[in-house]
């Protein structure tokens, strides 16, 4: 799995390449938590994700739980056919922002 | 200990033993010599042993004698001290390295002098590096073992709460339940029991995780479920409960669950869902349960489930599945899917065999079907038209088939004939055909009763054989039901003999 890091003022965009399984949560969540104290906007960009398993939604719950503490928001956008669904049948596209 | 002793006696013995032959052979020599001059010169004297005789003697014979002498004992304190006491040393030092690797202790230098010395150094050095290959060796091994005693509790917690295998079934339903261990032990379990009679609770779910916290998660939450559900809990106050109770857990793990009640009476389905693919519904036709998914248990701390009911019908059956099941992988195929679950489950339930056949076989197929090792949880409810019963292929269990036929025949007039037929396909069965478990379905359909009797030994019709001794001389099973009006047909399904009796109902029966 790959992430390229996009920075824009207080907003950052991590694209995410490949698939999402325990080991690239693993990478998501060390870049997620290694973010700047301004961050309040985190995008990041599902277009390439072609598989997330129940690890990499564990990830994503975590993300937005972590901004929302520090009175962000996360946002996904491009999320591929395959994350939407693996999203809705455990319920998460309901709570998640997605774009 | 001994044995060092006796390789320390072996190497001194091969190495003294040619040298003392040596100087024996020397001495020897000496003494022959000796004897001869003694003679020699006691001839020339007339053996007189005069005095100029005797000094002759000693003139000549102390110089030599003395001399190899001396040469024997130089020699050998020469050898003890330069080659035998450190050889011996090295050897005590050898064992001791040992002893001392044994015990985890650091080993002496051993002292030398001379040629030996290069030895003893090289020996150092070689234990040396025999003490860090063996300290890598056991830092690699700890790890491992650690990692694999970390597993191995992780897969006694969880087995401690989900079984391999569980089965229970009354006249109106059958409940089965399957699950599988990876070796990394992701942790998808299942319950099923029966709260009373009336109702059964069903649940599965999958812990976001894998290995010990994972394992002891999924316990956690099946006590939880069970306390909620004694407790008089409603379907989503237990699952409201559970999401507050493991909300915040120390490894931030999340579970999804799908939890129901069965009442057997009635057929209807009550259940709740939090973030748990959908079970399949068989029978007729087959689909997913619809209902809004819920949200992972432990993600978001407002969680409110909604509860649904779905009224099952007879002949209908349930397939209650982990993520494990439809993300299970084929190098090829990619992962085993939705579509590919719907199928299976639609297969398993055409005949109607009972929860157990279709909890077995679905967890062979989806094996099968990514040929390795996995985590799965399957849970299968079967509401059948009519009656079911698994036997064990043993006649012990004739009478169980008895006392359930007598229920479900109830004042029929031809109660004795069908089981006396019934008995005689039991026990042919049991003493012929070597199967483990024999089917029974009893159904009610348009006007007709349905006995069918499924087993898995070899294929072997268990009317075929004639007379019976059960129904005396010349009677067989077939004509005793074309007597009340009935027919029977074998035929096998895959590995399976399948028997089916069909009489016309009596009415008022």
């Amino acid at each position: 799995m790959e992430i390229a890091k996009t920075v824009d003022g207080n907003a950052v965009m991590l694209s995410i390449e490949g698939m999402l399984d325990a080991e690239s949560a693993r990478m998501l969540g060390a870049e997620i938590a290694g973010l700047g104290g301004d961050v309040s906007e985190l995008v990041l960009d599902l277009e390439g994700v072609e598989y997330i398993t129940s690890l990499g939604l564990r990830q994503l719950v975590l993300a937005d739980r972590a901004m929302r503490r520090r009175s962000g928001r996360l946002s996904l956008i491009r999320v591929s056919s395959a994350v939407t669904e693996s999203l809705r049948i455990c319920g998460l596209s309901e709570r998640l922002n997605i774009l | 200990m001994k044995r060092t002793n006796d390789n320390r006696n072996k190497g001194r013995g091969s190495l003294f033993r040619p040298l003392a032959i040596f100087f024996a052979v020397l001495i020897g020599a000496v003494a022959v010599y000796a004897v001869v001059r003694v003679l020699m010169l006691a001839a020339a004297d007339d053996f007189n042993f005069g005095q100029e005789t005797l000094s002759r003697l000693l003139f000549e014979l102390i110089p030599p004698v003395l001399a190899v002498l001396i040469a024997v004992i130089g020699a050998a304190i020469l050898l003890r001290v330069g080659v035998s006491r450190p050889v011996r040393k090295l050897t005590r030092a050898m064992g001791k390295f040992t002893e001392n690797v044994a015990a985890g202790a650091k080993t002496e230098e051993v002292p030398a002098r001379g040629s030996l010395m290069a030895l003893s150094g090289e020996i150092s050095r070689q234990s040396e590096k025999t003490l860090q290959l063996l300290e890598d060796a056991r830092k690699l091994v700890a790890a491992e073992t650690e990692e694999r005693v970390r597993l191995s509790i992780a897969r006694s917690v969880l087995r401690s709460a989900v079984p391999e295998r569980l089965a229970f079934d009354a006249l109106n339903y059958g409940v089965a339940g399957r699950s599988e261990l990876s070796r990394s032990v992701g942790a998808d379990f299942f319950d099923a029991f029966a709260i009373d009679p009336a109702r059964i609770f069903l649940a599965v779910g999958d812990v976001w995780g894998e290995g010990l916290p994972a394992a002891m998660l999924a316990s956690r939450i099946k006590s939880e479920l069970r306390a909620s559900v004694f407790a008089g809990k409603s379907l989503s106050e237990a699952l409201i409960a559970l999401n507050r109770s493991i909300y915040g857990n120390a490894e931030d793990l999340f579970a999804t669950a799908f939890i129901a009640v069965f009442y057997p009476e009635t057929g209807e389905l009550h259940f709740a869902n939090a973030g748990h693919p959908a079970p399949v519904f068989v029978g007729g036709f087959a689909g997913f349960l619809r209902m809004r998914a819920g949200l992972p248990l432990g993600a978001y701390e407002d969680f409110t489930p909604e509860e649904f009911i779905f009224p099952l019908h007879a002949g209908q059956g349930l397939v209650l599945y982990s993520d494990g099941v439809t993300s299970a992988r084929n190098p090829k195929q990619g992962a085993f899917g939705f579509n590919r679950l719907l199928d299976a489950a639609k297969e398993l339930f055409v005949s109607p065999l009972g929860a157990e056949y279709v909890a077995e076989e679905l967890v062979t197929t989806v094996k099968n079907f990514s040929g390795t090792d996995a985590d799965l949880a399957v849970l299968a409810l079967y509401y059948p038209n009519g009656l079911q019963r698994r036997f064990r292929a043993d006649y012990a269990d004739t009478v169980t088939m008895r006392d359930l036929l007598l229920e479900w025949l109830g004042g029929d007039p031809r109660r004795k004939k069908i089981l006396l037929v019934c008995e005689e396909i039991f026990g042919n069965i049991v003493s012929q055909s070597g199967a483990n478990y024999i089917h029974l379905n009893c159904s009610r359909e348009e006007g007709t009763l349905i006995l069918r009797f499924t087993d898995d030994g070899k294929p072997f019709d268990p009317l075929s054989d004639k007379p019976s001794y059960a129904l005396g001389e010349g009677g067989t099973g077939m004509s005793l039901v074309r007597s009340i009006g009935g027919d029977v047909y074998y035929r096998t399904q895959g590995n399976l003999n399948v028997l089916t009796m069909r009489l016309p109902v009596i009415q008022g029966f």
